[in-house]
C-alpha cells in the first residue's frame, strides 16, 4: 500500500507541479534572459555562468532527496506496521515472554527511521547552502561587471538594478529544470507500475458471448473434473464426477488437503475449470454470466471477513431495499439474532478496529447470515460452523435446512454430526471422490467415512 | 537526434491513461496556465518599473506623483499576482488534481 501511494504521489507530483515547474521555468527563463539580454549581452553571457551548475545540481541534490524522502516514507510505513502488529498480537506476546524480542524489534525500526531522517535532513542542509553558494557567484561577477559599466554609462543605474532583478528571477527556473527531470523520470516510472496494475486483466472472465440464464435452480453436474494449481506435481482434483439434484444437501467430508474447498471454489469460479466439466441447471458454468452465476450462489469461506462498519452493513452487504423482517430471518436462522441484541446499539453497532470485536463464532454465524439474506438457489458452507459447538452448529443446521428445504445445500464439514444430517455425503481422499452416499450406507461400507467417524467419536469420549 | 526523441516521448506516453484526466478538467487546466502565463508575464514588469524608479532618481528627474504611480503599480502586479497564483494551484496542485 504504502508503495502505491508512493507511485500515485509520484505522477500526482509529475503531472502537477511537475508541469507547471516545467511551463514556469522554460517562460520565465526565456524571458527573463530575453531581458537581461537587452539591456546587455555580454553582462548576460557572463552571469549566467553558473547556471548550468545550478541545474545539473539541482538534478543530483533532488533525486537523493527524492529517493531518500521514499526511504522515510517505507520506513515509516514498516514502523506503524510494525507496532500496530505487535499491539494486535500483544497477548501473544506476552504469553510467549517475547516483550523484550519485540521492543528490540521495534526499536531497530525506529533507529533506522531516526537514522533515515537525519540523512535526509543533511541533504536538505546541503542543497539550498549551495543553491546560495551559486547564485551568489552570478551576482558578485554581475556586480563586478556590471557596475564597470553602469560607470563607463554603457548601463543606466536603473538596467543595473533591473538586471540584478532579472537574474534573481532565474533562479527559479534554473533550479525547476533540474528539478522537472527529476520529477519526469520519477512518475513516469510510477506511472509504468500504476499502468501494469490498470492493464491487469482478470484471469477468470465471461466467455465472449455469455449465455443469459433467467434464474438458476440449483442442479449441480460435475463431469471428468480435474483440477492442478499453478507449480503443483498433483492435481488438487482428480477427475470428479458428481450429481446434486436442485434442492438435495450434500456433504463433503474428506482429510485436510483432499480437494474439498477446491471443489467448492470451482462452483461460483473463484477457480476456472475445463469447459464441459462442470454445469449448473445442465448449462456449462463458463457460458454463465459470472454476475448471474455469483449471484445465485451463497458462499461462506473458511477464512470469515468482517468489515470495519456496522453489523447491520456486513449483513447487507450493499443490498439496502432488503425488508427488516427477512434481515431478521436470516440473523435467527444463523442464530445470532440474540447475540446482537445484547449489544447497546443492536444491528447498528459499529465493528472493527473502532468498533466492538466479535468473537470467532459470532463473526461466522454473521457470515453465514450474509450468505442467507439474498436466500441464494445454491449455499455453499465452507466448514462455516467450526468456531462455534457442537449444540450452536445444530441449531443452526436445523433452522437453515428447515428454512432451505427446496434450495440446494453443499456443506464442508469435519463434524460426523453435520454430515449424518444431509441427504447424501461425498468423501473425497487425494482429490478423489472415494465414497458416496447418505450416512448409514457409508458406516456400512467401512471405508474412510466410517474411520473418520470413528476417530471423531472416540475423541469425543476423551473429552 | 533519433535516439534522444525516443526515451522523451516514450516518458511522456506512459501518462498517457491521464489524457481522460485532462480532457475531463481541461477548462481549468487552461484557466490554469493561462494564470501562469499571466503570473509570468507580470514578474517581469517588477524589473522594469523599479528600472524607471532607479533612472527618475539618478537623474534626479523624479516627482512625487509619478514614483506614487509606480509604487501603486507595483502592488497592483503584486495583488493580480496573488490572484492568478491561486488559479494555478487549484488545477495542478490543489484538490481537484484529486478528481
Amino acid at each position: 500500500m504504502a508503495k502505491a501511494i508512493n507511485d500515485i504521489n509520484g505522477v500526482r507530483m509529475a503531472t502537477g507541479m511537475g508541469l507547471v515547474a516545467l511551463v514556469d521555468g522554460l517562460v520565465l527563463g526565456t524571458a527573463a534572459i530575453g531581458f537581461m539580454m537587452s539591456i546587455s549581452l555580454k553582462l548576460t553571457l557572463i552571469s549566467l555562468i553558473p547556471a548550468p551548475v545550478i541545474v545539473l545540481l539541482t538534478k543530483i541534490l533532488t533525486r537523493r532527496m527524492s529517493a531518500g524522502f521514499e526511504s522515510v516514507q517505507n520506513t515509516f510505513s514498516d514502523l506503524t506496521e510494525q507496532v500496530r502488529e505487535a499491539f494486535a498480537g500483544i497477548r501473544v506476546i506476552k504469553a510467549y515472554n517475547r516483550e523484550e524480542w519485540e521492543y528490540q524489534r521495534v526499536r531497530t525500526l525506529g533507529r533506522k527511521y531516526i537514522s533515515e531522517n537525519m540523512h535526509l535532513a543533511r541533504t536538505l542542509g546541503f542543497f539550498f547552502p549551495m543553491m546560495a553558494v551559486f547564485t551568489n557567484i552570478g551576482l558578485a561577477i554581475l556586480i563586478w561587471l556590471g557596475g564597470q559599466l553602469t560607470i563607463l554609462g554603457d548601463i543606466t543605474p536603473g538596467d543595473f538594478v533591473a538586471f540584478i532583478s532579472y537574474l534573481n528571477l532565474l533562479t527559479w527556473p534554473m533550479m525547476a529544470m533540474g528539478w522537472v527531470t527529476n520529477l519526469i523520470q520519477r512518475g513516469s516510472a510510477s506511472m509504468r507500475r500504476i499502468n501494469r496494475i490498470l492493464d491487469e486483466v482478470p484471469e477468470i472472465k465471461d466467455t465472449a458471448q455469455p449465455r443469459f440464464m433467467p434464474g438458476i435452480r440449483g442442479e449441480i453436474s460435475i463431469k471428468g473434473l480435474s483440477i492442478r494449481y499453478p507449480g503443483k506435481k498433483d492435481d488438487a482434483l482428480k477427475d470428479v464426477d458428481m450429481e446434486m439434484e436442485a434442492g438435495e444437501t450434500v456433504a463433503v467430508v474428506g482429510p485436510v488437503g483432499s480437494g474439498k474447498t477446491t471443489l467448492l471454489n470451482a462452483i461460483p469460479r473463484l477457480l476456472d475449470v475445463p469447459a464441459g466439466t462442470l454445469f449448473v441447471d445442465g448449462r456449462d458454468i463458463r457460458e454463465i454470466p459470472l454476475k448471474t452465476l455469483r449471484k445465485n450462489i451463497g458462499f461462506v469461506t473458511q477464512d470469515v471477513f468482517i468489515f470495519s462498519d456496522t453489523l447491520r452493513n456486513n449483513v447487507l452487504f450493499g443490498r439496502p431495499n432488503v425488508p427488516e423482517e427477512d434481515l431478521e430471518a436470516a440473523l435467527r436462522a444463523a442464530n445470532i439474532f440474540e447475540d446482537i441484541q445484547e449489544f447497546e446499539n443492536g444491528l447498528d453497532t459499529l465493528l472493527g478496529e473502532r468498533g466492538i470485536t466479535l468473537s470467532g463464532g459470532q463473526r461466522q454465524r454473521l457470515t453465514i447470515a450474509r450468505a442467507l439474506i439474498s436466500d441464494p438457489p445454491i449455499l455453499i458452507l465452507d466448514d462455516a460452523l467450526s468456531m462455534v459447538d457442537t449444540r450452536t452448529e445444530e441449531r443452526i443446521l436445523n433452522r437453515i435446512l428447515g428454512l432451505r428445504r427446496q434450495k440446494t445445500n453443499l456443506i464442508v464439514s469435519h463434524r460426523v454430526s453435520t454430515v449424518s444430517r444431509t441427504d447424501r455425503t461425498v468423501v473425497f481422499e487425494q482429490g478423489e471422490i472415494v465414497e458416496i452416499g447418505n450416512h448409514k450406507a457409508l458406516l456400512k461400507q467401512r471405508g474412510l467415512y466410517a474411520s473418520l467417524y470413528e476417530k471423531q467419536i472416540l475423541e469425543q469420549e476423551l473429552e | 537526434m533519433k535516439n534522444f526523441h525516443r526515451p522523451f516521448a516514450e516518458t511522456f506516453k506512459t501518462f498517457l491513461p491521464l489524457k481522460q484526466y485532462f480532457v475531463r478538467n481541461w477548462q481549468a487546466l487552461a484557466i490554469g496556465l493561462l494564470s501562469l502565463l499571466i503570473v509570468d508575464f507580470l514578474q517581469l514588469l517588477i524589473p522594469l518599473i523599479i528600472k524607471r524608479v532607479f533612472d527618475l532618481l539618478t537623474t534626479k528627474t523624479a516627482e512625487i506623483e509619478v514614483l506614487l504611480e509606480l509604487g501603486t503599480a507595483i502592488l497592483v502586479i503584486a495583488l493580480m499576482i496573488s490572484f492568478f497564483s491561486i488559479r494555478v494551484e487549484a488545477p495542478y496542485i490543489g484538490p481537484l488534481q484529486k478528481s
